[in-house]
């Protein structure tokens, strides 16, 4: 996910707070997310919250999973939210979704005049999401990808949405629990810190 | 092996984020993950359609998979496929066409400039129309017209090629 690059944003690890989890956060939906026990909880389900920094169009944002969602849950890492405290408002987002099955499910969604759309199919994810993954969405021009423990496991072209906007979290039910939420501006390495393939092939 | 090739279908109706509804791609009926078994693939842009909504509009998806997933989907009444292979659209099938790329919300004279070749018409499907002539289509067109338009090449990239070949 480029962690040197964008940076760790809120650790979630004081005294239980919010929703919203700090001044730092807006609720996007219902209560809008808090702090329980060091970590980030949804305690009615169904809700979200926005790190209220208006970012540069090519962002990305990560979470860690401390707790993975159950059977038929779900965990959202959005980015380039319009209005931060909509979440109705346009923006791209991922799902990891817990099926019960041998591997679990990401999705890839856009918000966009008022319409939900599933970006292509969905991607298999295996092994299950656990404790301790870490899950990202990354937005560069038109590319739209989803990052896992380091490793991009699926990206979307769409270019509906291209402006500057806000990144988030959303827990579906109350079991869930994320920490260490990171990102904002995405900037590629510079290029002499890049690795030279012509030195790779040899 | 795995082939390629491009068709045109609708959005089907789903459960969104939130409890909410929305729309995907009514490929999912027959490839709902990628890659799938037999190395399935695809990838979609949405098209110029009717009005926004869920289930509402089209979308132009390059399927790459088995000949026996083609043929399931060539079987669906939802999905159209597009010659890619032949050089001109045969007079009989024009027709056809021309009814459906105006239900679409293309005009006469874009259908007619797409040369009636497969690539003419996807280049019309993945770009935004640029002609429009009636009231009806005013409405359309806008309502559909992408902020910046998806092109052939830039879905091409996105899916493997190589050990693959067109079923036209």
């Amino acid at each position: 996910m480029g962690h040197q690059i964008t940076r760790l944003l809120d650790d979630f690890n004081r005294a239980d707070e919010g929703p919203p989890p700090s001044a730092s956060w807006v609720a996007s939906l219902n209560g809008g997310l808090q702090v329980v026990s060091n970590e980030c909880a949804a305690v009615i389900g169904d809700e979200a919250a926005s790190w209220n920094t208006l970012y540069l169009a090519d962002q990305e944002f990560f979470v860690t999973i401390s707790v993975p969602p159950p059977t038929g849950q779900y965990v959202v890492v959005y980015a380039r939210l319009v209005t931060a405290t909509d979440w109705n408002s346009n923006q791209y987002q991922i799902d990891m979704i817990a099926t019960g099955g041998a591997t679990d499910t990401v999705q890839f969604w856009k918000r966009f005049s008022g319409v939900w759309t599933q970006l292509g199919s969905d991607i298999s994810l295996s092994p299950n999401i656990a404790i301790g993954d870490q899950v990202g969405i990354r937005l560069v021009g038109t590319d739209i990808s989803a990052h896992y423990n380091e490793d991009n496991i699926g990206s979307r072209t769409d270019s509906d949405i291209t402006g500057a906007g806000y990144g988030g979290l959303y827990i579906s039910e109350t079991i869930a629990r994320l920490d260490d939420f990171g990102g904002g501006a995405f900037t590629s390495l510079p290029k002499r810190q890049q690795p030279n393939p012509a030195i790779i092939a040899r | 092996m795995l082939v390629h090739s491009w068709y045109v279908c609708p959005y089907d109706v789903t459960s969104g984020p939130g409890g909410s509804v929305g729309r995907r791609c009514a490929m999912f009926r027959h490839v709902p993950v990628t890659p799938g078994p037999a190395g399935e693939n695809w990838e979609e842009a949405e098209i110029l359609g009717g009005p926004p909504g869920p289930g509402n509009g089209f979308t132009v998806v390059k399927l790459t998979a088995p000949l026996s997933v083609h043929s399931l989907v060539r079987a669906d009444a939802d999905f159209r496929r597009i010659p890619m292979g032949v050089p001109v659209i045969p007079l009989g099938d024009r027709p056809g066409w021309r009814t459906y790329l105006t239900t679409l919300g293309y005009t006469l004279e874009e259908v007619n400039g797409t040369g009636w070749t497969g690539t003419g018409i996807l280049a019309l499907l993945t770009t935004a129309a640029s002609v429009v002539t009636t009231a009806a289509n005013i409405i359309t067109v806008l309502a559909g017209r992408r902020v910046a338009p998806k092109r052939v090449d830039q879905i091409e990239t996105r899916l493997p090629t190589s050990g693959s070949d067109t079923i036209d």
